[in-house]
């Protein structure tokens, strides 16, 4: 028997408080709750081109053209951004194809802004090779953008893409804790799948 | 009977339980059953947070309890082999601390076998997760602290964190019964525990360094926004998901008297008893306020502490026959709820017979999907997998590819996840909630994979059949 592990006397008085609590929660959550779906892990975490083409395209599929227009102003300044960097025209084609209406075009402006914000991560996250922290968030990030593009590639292409993300990851090394454990970034193996991955985004169809 | 005779006796037993439980599940085919699963598996051949390998925060107790089966075993088999033999622990475990705390033998045997009957035991064992683990050292620590153990306590206290991070509430309650009652042992159990935890923090902390706190802000907010949130992700609310565990409302009223005789008997101030309803409470509210109820495996301390406390309250009922009589009612109970929806046939996992399915499509089908993603962007690769979390985004992968079939894998929780395989004709047609527009679509199921226990998630597959809610077509 539990002889010497004796408690204060007051503790049974406890047991009264433990069992009212026990009720109490069962009857406040078992009332409580609606019908809702699953989810997957990338869906937490700020990501405003992602956000804007759900919102958006939710918008249009309602018929509500102020609600998608409004929608996609928050990432106009993200658009001219991407098009200043690197010679594209992806906010005025964005206008243009809420003008018209067309959701299809309007979802294959923000694909293609997808697109650009992978090379431009994967591209940043070469050059700071010796930020752990920042390339590693850099590459991960991207993986979210190439996962919702993965369905738009060819089969070959997605395999290939989705290996270089990971061995892009690899390449970055590991800070190790105090240097222990520690591996070195290897630019070259990042370069090689960062090269294959802008490849694999050539076989998009919008 | 001589006390030798006795003490083979219910080794015996012992031996015999887990050896019957081991059969069953080394029956079961090994397959991935969840995304988590997934990221697990990963973790097991490259530990990254960052990378979802594993996600958030971690588990390091589990994942190199993983590696260290995978000396023998490729990384799915190995953390199958850990999980099932975390699972199968809780038998001895629970003797051990019922024996210890009551000094009977045949009622500490009796809680053994209760840990192998209970619904959620397949669940523990085959779902490739942490859970079992991490009850397993809960009840290590009740044992522990029973034998006044305090350093050891403390390890096992220290490995529950490390392998189940979310039983820290669990942890803080056994905390909290210490630091009332036990305070001048609490520096002997805050050794064990540093002295399990500063390790395997630096061992998560080697993989991501900083990178692994803005993951955990990420991760932390999507679990109290998503998929956490009560009433966010889950298809049913924690009430559904009780009744349907404890057998619909006849078995809650079992489980309620049992409950109730249990309350009744047991004693609150032996320090483990104590931390064991103490612990029990705490699970229970931060699961009904803070876990997704699709995944009732998440009550496993609930019920395994709650049957352990049972059996205490057996032992101090002052009148035997109505302990042996409450003790064959709650056994009866026990087998009822668990092993009446046990497909008692070997299969793979829902998502591991959907991906075989998928894998004989020809390649470049649509699949829109909300449960197992990542498992199937791996596993078929050859598919176009389009993550249906981002319901409009998938609404125009609908209307776009008109071309081309386009299929909807979603979970089916409860009573429907025990219905036939054979839908060939496709005799379902229900509106498939997936546009989130004025214009939902519908779909045509055209196979069903149930869950193969209770507390698995089944799955349906679908042919979506473009329409609107005017036109339901047929």
């Amino acid at each position: 028997m539990e002889t010497n592990g004796r408690v204060d006397p007051e503790l049974s008085r406890s047991s009264k408080w433990v069992h009212a609590f026990v009720i109490g929660v069962a009857v406040i959550v078992l009332g409580v709750g609606q019908q809702a779906y699953a989810y997957s892990y990338a869906a937490a975490g700020a990501e405003p081109l992602i956000e804007a083409r759900e919102a958006t395209l939710a918008a249009l599929g309602n018929q509500d053209i102020e609600q998608a227009r409004s929608a996609s102003l928050a990432v106009v300044e993200e658009l001219q951004y991407l098009d200043r960097e690197f010679q594209k025209s992806l906010a005025d084609d964005l206008k243009s194809a809420l003008e018209d209406r067309d959701s299809r075009r309007v979802d294959g402006v923000y694909l293609a802004a997808f697109a650009v914000e992978i090379q431009r991560r994967l591209t940043a996250a070469g050059e700071q090779l010796d930020d752990y922290q920042v390339a590693k968030s850099l590459v991960v990030r991207s993986k979210r953008y190439f996962d919702l593009l993965a369905p738009r590639m060819e089969a070959t292409a997605r395999v290939a893409g989705g290996e270089a993300l990971r061995s892009c990851l690899a390449a970055i090394g590991n800070p190790g804790v105090f240097g222990v454990g520690a591996r070195a970034a290897d630019a070259e193996e990042f370069a090689r799948g960062r090269e294959i991955v802008l490849r694999s985004l050539g076989s998009l169809v919008f | 009977m001589r006390s030798a005779t006795r003490r083979a006796l219910t080794l015996a037993s012992l031996i015999g339980l887990c050896l019957a439980a081991s059969l069953w599940l080394w029956q079961q085919p090994v397959g991935l059953p969840s995304d988590d699963a997934l990221y697990f598996v990963r973790g097991v051949s490259r530990f990254s947070v960052l990378e979802l390998s594993p996600h958030f925060p971690g588990y390091p107790a589990f994942v190199l309890l993983g590696r260290a089966f995978s000396f023998w075993l490729d990384p799915l088999h190995a953390l199958h082999a850990a999980s099932m033999l975390a699972s199968l622990a809780l038998a001895p475990l629970c003797f051990l601390w019922v024996f210890a705390a009551t000094s009977n033998r045949a009622i500490a045997t009796w809680a053994a076998g209760a840990m192998l009957l209970q619904p959620l035991f397949p669940s523990l064992a085959l779902s490739l997760l942490s859970d079992g683990l991490g009850v397993a050292c809960v009840l290590a620590y009740l044992w522990l602290v029973a034998r006044e153990r305090w350093g050891w306590a403390g390890v096992a206290l220290g490995l529950c964190v490390a392998a189940r991070p979310s039983y820290a509430v669990i942890v803080l309650a056994a905390w909290g019964c210490l630091a009332l009652f036990a305070r001048p042992r609490l520096w002997r159990v805050a050794g064990g525990f540093c002295a399990i935890l500063v390790p395997m923090g630096l061992f998560v902390w080697q993989a991501d360094g900083f990178a692994y706190v803005t993951e955990g802000i990420r991760f932390v907010s999507g679990h109290f926004q998503i998929w956490g949130a009560p009433g966010v992700a889950s298809t049913r609310t924690w009430g559904q998901a009780l009744l349907s565990l404890v057998g619909g409302v006849p078995g809650g009223v079992c489980g309620a008297v049992l409950g109730g005789y249990a309350a009744r008997h047991i004693e609150l101030r032996a320090q483990s008893v104590c931390a064991a309803a103490v612990c029990m409470v705490a699970h229970l509210a931060w699961t009904l306020g803070a876990q997704n109820a699709d995944h009732v495996r998440h009550l496993a301390p609930v019920v395994v502490l709650g049957l352990g406390l049972l059996a205490l309250a057996l032992a101090r009922d002052p009148r035997p026959a109505r302990a042996v009589g409450v003790g064959m009612a709650a056994t009866a109970w026990l087998a009822c709820v668990a092993w009446a929806e046990v497909d008692f046939v070997p299969r793979p996992p829902p998502l591991a017979r959907a991906v075989a399915l998928l894998r004989t499509l020809p390649p470049n089908q649509w699949i829109l999907v909300r449960r197992g993603v990542d498992v199937l962007r791996v596993s078929v690769p050859e598919q176009r997998i389009v993550d249906a979390h981002y319901a409009a985004s998938a609404a125009a992968v609908v209307r776009r590819s008109s071309a081309q079939p386009t299929y909807w894998l979603r979970g089916v929780v409860g009573a429907d996840s025990s219905s036939s395989d054979d839908l060939s004709g496709g005799a379902a047609c229900d509106p498939a909630p997936i546009s989130g527009v004025s214009h939902p679509m519908w779909c045509r199921a055209i196979a069903r994979f149930p869950g193969r226990f209770p507390g698995e998630v089944g799955l349906e597959l679908a042919l979506v059949v473009r329409g609107s809610a005017v036109e339901k077509p047929h």
